[in-house]
């Protein structure tokens, strides 16, 4: 009886257990730039040019740092954050700004990688460019370098989370959970995360090194671990009841 | 009354209560007159009901104002990014990297906070688990979080008075512990 | 009956425990009178003797429990020398295998030993002293462990499962088996004892994945361990092995006391059996107060650790007391020594409870945690809880060996050893309230109150030390006769 409660109460630690992992060194990036205030940079979609600032005055934003010739991360990053958004089922009153830091990309390039995640008629999905790319990235400390060899930008994934006055509050870097995402979609709609963990040492993804598959089956480690000494208490228990009533029944 | 007084004081009543339980169990044990203890059963479920009734009250004042609830509804004028190891705290208003290849240390040399606006300690350790406990000028204890490897703790806090606040390490760390320390002011 | 060879087996484990109560103690008083800087000593040695020191005493202690509650078991079951026997001679590895690494090896990551400290030493000590230290440990686990599912074997020769738990007495009034309170108590402490050491062993294990099961420091994962985890599992198993020993002093306390004083046994009734029943399941799960200061442990955790810190005193508290008072009210008591200290430690029990009631409620904790407040109470429910149920038990013992009782007070003793026992704890409170933090060996200039209220515990422990030694030499000769060749 007692393992069935303890196991239930270890269930409630699923999500968080999620986070509880085996990381080397870990980088603090994911903290920098936080409570700075964003620049009002200019943001140009294939309708138009709108301020940041006009942006995040009506509603909380996520922006996600992309660029269209990326042959990496930034696809799976994408349809990764559009399965988890569904997945969360929160309400639809933020939206999510993926912009180019490429100063190739067009808004109609951008326009096009909607299409191909079929989020062109999305309102809560903006695609677009900004002529202030370096002012931007600088203030979300965002990690890119031009890699000459591949021809492509090594660079991190981001999620900055901004609120409603425009402040950074939380960023994710690195490939995100549901449950990571969640932690971010809390935080700019005025929630208040007290702790989290820092990104693992592999975060800095060149686009080639990554593998959508590790990290995911650490969260079932830690939940056996935790409930391993009270089932064993148990099984031992009865083990030896067993055994006793055997002998008991041999004696008689 | 300061909360640390009333800590004591809450703890010396009740344990005066108790002792005195025991004390006069200890007299009316010895002596012989009357049947002993009546209507133990009626006495027993009303000690479980008050157990518990001062218990559910407890739980309903005390819970909210766990640090967790608290100064969730603010952004924070300032935050402060610390890294503690032994035997420091390395503190900064950007964030670095623990191997503090990248820090910055505060204009000045110290960390200075506002006075009466929210701040927010991002408490994070490059070793072994520390404390983060913050002193005020009397060398009373004001708040506090762990600061463990791997993780961040956010310590959100409104300081009132100006003044000196020093930090010290609650959570052992080997021999350099108790000289441990750190400061930030506030004005 | 207890054989002859279990008499001499349980008097040789008391003299072991008394002796390394008693070295423990003068670690714990040159490191008081440390703080106080009358004897300022080397940080790197005070934290060998507080390391010392608190793997000693909460050892020596849970031992001590565990062979009352055997001894007194042979009134209903069947019990083994052996096992008590193969118990020692493991527990003497463990302890000199701890001793040495400590002594010699300079090893003082705190009895705790919270990963990653015992790998991060900073020159303090090698790997190997912490690897010594940690195989201690693993020895010592494996060896209780094989100890405490050995007494479940014994329980359950004549006992079923459900009878071993009480389960029967839940609903029906009288049934045709009754399981004596001792049995009851005793077998689900051992539950929590088992899990505990299990506990233990994994901990450890999951520390020499990362250090290399030799001595050679070699890690056997190339993977660091996760700092949340080990916390949660150090503190479920540290916080643990402290409250099942405490019960199991309990378990004496019930079938000893009403003996003592002439009155009838006391039985185990419906809420008897669910109070201890229930008692067991909260004690699992209220260790999470550990860890309210990581922000990081899930919110869930935080409130299921207040609520269950809260809800693990009410059947002790409404079925010990009431049963207590039952027990003791207007008939007549006659008390002796044994009695009068299950009864302070009674006190000291409920007492202790309270300052950690005060400290579990996570309010509260933000200014108490890790301030000498946690020794505090602690030290009140162990040294005036636990060590009283556990010294009445061989006061009463060593008599008992010798089929003869001491009906004297010896009241002196025991006053020397209240009013040094609770004035020790109080400098410790006043301490806690007032900031001072614990596993402090040194406190800074600003906190002046600090090292008065240092000093003062010491002479307090010194007081009762002096009771404690005349309790003790009298017991220790007790124990030493039965090794004598006996009339029959
Ligand atoms: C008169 C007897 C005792 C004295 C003088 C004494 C003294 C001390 C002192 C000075 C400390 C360090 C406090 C600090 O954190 O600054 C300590 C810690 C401790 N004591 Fe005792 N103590 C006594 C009895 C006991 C008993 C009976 C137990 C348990 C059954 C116990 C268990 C512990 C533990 C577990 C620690 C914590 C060690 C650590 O922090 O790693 N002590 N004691
Ligand atoms: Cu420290």
């Amino acid at each position: 009886m007692f393992s069935r409660i303890l196991a239930a109460a270890i269930l409630i630690l699923i999500p968080s257990l999620s986070t509880l992992g085996n990381e080397a060194e870990s980088v603090m990036g994911g903290e920098s730039g936080i409570y700075q205030r964003l620049p009002d940079a200019t943001i140009h979609t294939t309708e138009g040019a709108v301020a940041l600032s006009t942006l995040y005055d009506q509603s909380p934003l996520i922006l996600a740092p992309v660029f269209t010739r990326c042959a990496g991360i930034c696809s799976p990053f994408l349809a990764t954050l559009k399965g988890n958004l569904s997945k969360l089922n929160a309400p639809a009153d933020f939206r999510v700004l993926v912009f180019s830091f490429d100063p190739e990309d067009t808004p109609e390039d951008m326009r096009e990688m909607a299409q191909h995640y079929e989020l062109e008629n999305d309102s809560q999905w903006i695609f677009g460019t900004t002529d202030q790319i370096e002012a931007l990235t600088d203030a979300l400390r965002f990690q890119s370098k031009w890699n000459e060899a591949t021809r492509q930008f090594d660079h991190e994934a981001l999620l900055a989370g901004v609120n409603a006055q425009g402040y950074i509050v939380l960023k994710l870097i690195g490939m995100q959970s549901s449950t990571d995402l969640g932690r971010l979609v809390s935080e700019i709609r005025g929630g208040f995360q007290v702790a989290f963990p820092l990104p693992k040492s592999d975060t800095l993804f060149t686009c080639f090194r990554w593998d959508p598959v590790t990290g995911k089956a650490r969260p079932s480690l830690g939940l056996l671990i935790m409930a391993i000494p009270t089932i064993g208490a148990g099984l031992m228990v009865t083990g030896i009841s067993a055994a006793a009533r055997r002998r008991r029944k041999r004696a008689e | 009354m300061s909360p640390h007084t009333f800590i004591l004081t809450l703890f010396l009543i009740l344990a005066a209560i108790g002792a005195a339980f025991f004390i006069h169990l200890y007299r009316v044990s010895c002596s012989t007159e009357g049947p002993g203890l009546k209507k133990v059963g009626a006495k027993r479920l009303f000690t479980l009901v008050l157990l518990l009734a001062v218990f559910l009250i407890l739980l309903s004042v005390t819970l909210p104002k766990s640090p967790y609830y608290r100064f969730t509804d603010v952004v924070p004028e300032k935050t402060v990014h610390v890294t503690a190891m032994q035997y420091t705290y390395m503190m900064s208003y950007d964030a670095f990297k623990p191997d503090m290849s990248d820090y910055k240390p505060p204009e000045g040399g110290v960390i200075t906070l506002p006075a009466g606006k929210p701040v927010e300690f991002r408490v994070t350790s490059a070793d072994v688990n520390h404390g983060f406990a913050i002193y005020n000028d009397k060398f009373e204890l004001v708040t506090q979080t762990q600061a463990m490897p791997h993780y961040v703790n956010r310590l959100r806090w409104q300081f009132d008075k100006p003044g000196t606040y020093t930090l010290l390490c609650l959570e052992f760390c080997s021999s350099g512990h108790p000289a441990m320390r750190g400061m930030f002011t506030v004005k | 009956m207890p054989t002859l060879a279990f008499k001499r087996i349980t008097s040789l484990w008391i003299i072991v425990v008394l002796v390394l109560f008693l070295s423990a103690i003068s670690m714990g008083i040159l490191m008081r009178f440390a703080q106080g800087s009358v004897s300022p000593m080397d940080p790197a040695k005070f934290y060998v003797l507080m390391t010392t020191h608190g793997v000693t005493m909460i050892g020596a202690w849970a031992a001590a429990s565990i062979l009352a509650c055997n001894y007194l078991m042979a009134r209903y079951v069947k019990v083994s020398t052996g096992l008590n026997l193969f118990a020692l001679i493991g527990t003497g590895v463990g302890v000199a295998l701890l001793w040495t690494s400590t002594f010699s090896g300079n090893f003082h990551a705190g009895w705790t030993f919270l990963y990653p400290l015992p790998f991060k030493a900073g020159g303090g000590w090698q790997a190997a002293a912490a690897n010594q230290f940690l195989w201690g440990l693993m020895l010592l686990s494996i060896v209780w462990l094989i100890w405490c599912l050995g007494m479940v074997w014994q329980i359950l020769q004549k006992y079923s499962l459900p009878q071993a738990f009480a389960w029967q007495h839940l609903s029906k009034k009288e049934p045709a088996v009754e399981t004596p309170p001792l049995i009851l108590i005793t077998m689900v402490s051992l539950v929590g004892m088992i899990v505990c050491f299990i506990t233990a062993i994994i901990l450890l294990a999951m520390f020499f994945s990362e250090s290399g099961w030799g001595l050679s420091g070699k890690p056997v994962l190339e993977a660091k361990l996760d700092p949340l985890l080990m916390k949660n599992l150090t503190f479920f198993f540290g916080h643990t092995v402290a409250n099942e020993a405490l019960y199991l002093g309990l378990a004496v306390v019930y079938e000893l006391l009403p003996e003592l004083g002439g009155r009838p046994k006391l039985h185990t009734s419906w809420y008897v059996s669910l109070g201890w029943n229930c008692a067991v399941l909260f004690i699992l799960t209220a260790f999470f107060h550990h860890l309210y200061m990581d922000f990081v442990q899930p919110q869930g955790f935080q409130i299921v650790g207040q609520v269950a810190s809260y809800l693990a005193s009410v059947p002790s508290v409404v079925v010990t007391l009431i049963s207590l008072a039952a027990v003791l009210y207007g008939r007549g008591f006659r008390w002796s020594l044994p009695s009068l200290m299950f009864l302070v430690g009674a006190a000291g029990w409920i007492i202790g409870g309270i300052g950690a009631l005060i400290d579990a409620t996570i309010s509260n904790n933000i200014i108490l945690h890790n301030t000498l407040w946690v020794p505090a109470h602690f030290h009140t429910y162990n040294l005036m809880g636990n060590v009283l149920f556990a010294l009445g038990f061989f006061c009463w013992v060593a008599d008992d060996f010798r089929g003869t009782v001491d009906p004297r007070k010896h009241g002196l003793k025991l006053v020397l050893m209240i009013i040094g026992g609770f004035g020790f704890v109080l400098m410790f409170y006043l301490g806690g309230a007032y900031s001072v933090p614990r596993r402090f060996a040194f406190y800074p200039a600003e906190l002046t109150h600090a090292q008065l209220f240092a000093t003062m515990g010491a002479w307090f422990a010194l007081v009762y030390s002096l009771g404690l030694l005349l309790v003790v030499l009298n017991v220790l000769k007790k124990c030493f006769l039965v090794f004598l060749p006996q009339r029959s």
